[in-house]
């Protein structure tokens, strides 16, 4: 049971977990951190009050006691069947990230010059396609950098699934710490900069694909 | 003359610094690791520490003479909070397993515990013996607990999902997350049923065998762990050990 390689595969069974809900929550948190942008700058007052306090409470409370809330919450309050904890974390992280990613969406779209979407206006664009010829291009540019330190951070709070006992790298380690074994726990480190150092090398490659409007 | 007087002041400062680091590396302070564990080792309404274990390691203290600290560890981390120094005893309900003397010096045996099924109330009757526990979609234990090794040897043992405390079961069975929890019977007696937070759980005896609790040391402490089975042999004598046994488990 201590082995080397026995650890490896117990551990790489909670790695496929951790790679999982990095993904899925990637996928999905994406495109919501998008909407949830637009509701935040939308020129709509209630909207833009309501998700303005979404944010303020997803990024001012600990992503640990979100998946507790969510995991636990339903059944403690209305005596629900919780749902798998699987799904429950992809919830928890989705929504979290997705706030995050929102105000870095946010702040790329600010930052493009008012002068542009006016002279888009003067040629006589719609304001869709402003947006998507004019202003996407450079935002998408623009916030590669903090985008890639969020997704980063995700890797490594993946971890904080072991709240609600969901096998992930961490946990798995720490089933062998448990009788008394060490090692593996650190061995996880090994697993965590390989999967970070293939993310930093795909991002040194999208901001070299980016390197138009060179200023 | 002068390398003389600095091979002097060298030497004394040698010596300060050795004694210094002796002072308070050993001293007079012992470091028990816990864990919150009721009734061993809990916080009372009033905001005091107290327990079973608590009570024990301080009277042990007096004997000693020593002073005790308690050190709230990470209970998967007691092997290496023992090796790095961070504390000298852990003193948590432990359960003496052949994976644990593998790893450090155990005491004598000091209480008597065995594992029992913890479920909602309304669904006690489906567990009698160990073969009812393949009922359960999912049994939840503590990692590395005595519970652990106790489902693991049963038919069950691939419904096992594993916590990081006791007390963390209970959460899973309330809100039925996992069907059961395998935990100490000495736990189970003080914190679910009537009066309690899980007034709607309660517990079973499906018949695991007898455990025994015990305290442990890092490996190689043989000096320690001698001492503290002392002490305790004079508690009991003393009438100590019943009384605040009594207190507990009244």
């Amino acid at each position: 049971m201590n082995n080397f390689w026995s650890v490896t595969a117990s551990l790489l069974e909670g790695f496929w977990v951790t790679c999982a809900i990095f993904a899925v929550t990637l996928v999905l948190a994406l495109p919501l951190g998008l909407i949830i942008a637009f509701g935040a700058m939308s020129s709509f007052k209630p909207v833009k009050a309501v998700v303005k306090v979404f944010i303020w409470v997803i990024r001012g409370t600990p992503l640990m006691l979100q998946l507790l809330v969510v995991y636990y919450g339903p059944a403690l309050i209305f005596h629900w069947d919780l749902m798998p904890r699987f799904i429950a974390t992809i919830v928890a992280f989705v929504i979290n990230y997705a706030c995050y990613f929102a105000e870095i969406y946010r702040g790329g779209i600010e930052s493009i010059s008012k002068g542009q979407r006016e002279a888009g206006q003067v040629l006589g664009m719609t304001k869709t396609q402003i947006f998507f010829k004019v202003i996407l291009l450079q935002v998408v540019k623009r916030i590669v950098p903090p985008m890639s330190n969020e997704i980063i951070t995700l890797v490594k709070d993946t971890s904080l699934a072991r709240i609600i006992l969901v096998e992930e790298l961490l946990k798995a380690a720490q089933e062998f710490t448990a009788w008394g074994l060490m090692w593996p726990l650190f061995y996880t480190g090994v697993f965590y900069l390989l999967f970070v150092g293939i993310l930093t090398l795909v991002f040194r490659g999208i901001e070299k694909k980016l390197d138009y409007f060179r200023s | 003359m002068k390398k003389i007087f600095a091979v002097l002041m060298s030497a004394a400062l040698a010596l300060t610094v050795a004694f210094g680091v002796a002072a308070c590396g050993k001293g007079d302070t012992l470091r028990v690791g816990y864990t919150i564990y009721p009734p061993m080792n809990y916080t009372d309404e009033q905001g005091n520490f107290v327990g079973f274990d608590t009570e024990l390691a301080l009277e042990t203290g007096k004997i000693l003479g020593k002073e005790i600290e308690f050190v709230e560890i990470v209970w998967d981390n007691k092997i290496f909070d023992l090796n790095t120094g961070n504390i000298d005893i852990v003193w948590n309900g432990m359960t003496i397993t052949d994976e644990l003397k593998e790893n450090m010096e155990i005491s004598e045996p000091y209480l008597e515990n065995r594992q029992v099924v913890v479920c909602q109330t309304s669904e006690a009757e489906k567990y009698k013996t160990k073969d009812d526990l393949v009922k359960a979609s999912e049994i939840i234990v503590e990692k590395g607990s005595a519970g652990a090794s106790a489902v693991g040897a049963t038919s069950a043992a691939d419904k096992i999902r594993t916590a990081d405390a006791q007390k963390d079961t209970l959460l899973e069975v309330k809100t039925s997350a996992s069907k059961i929890a395998v935990i100490d019977y000495l736990m189970a007696q003080v914190i679910v049923g009537e009066g309690t937070d899980y007034s709607d759980l309660t517990f079973v005896d499906v018949g695991f065998e007898d455990e025994q609790f015990g305290i442990g040391f890092k490996k190689g402490n043989t000096e320690l762990c001698e001492q503290v089975n002392n002490a305790i042999k004079t508690l009991k004598e003393k009438g100590k050990f019943a009384e605040i046994q009594a207190k507990y488990y009244g």
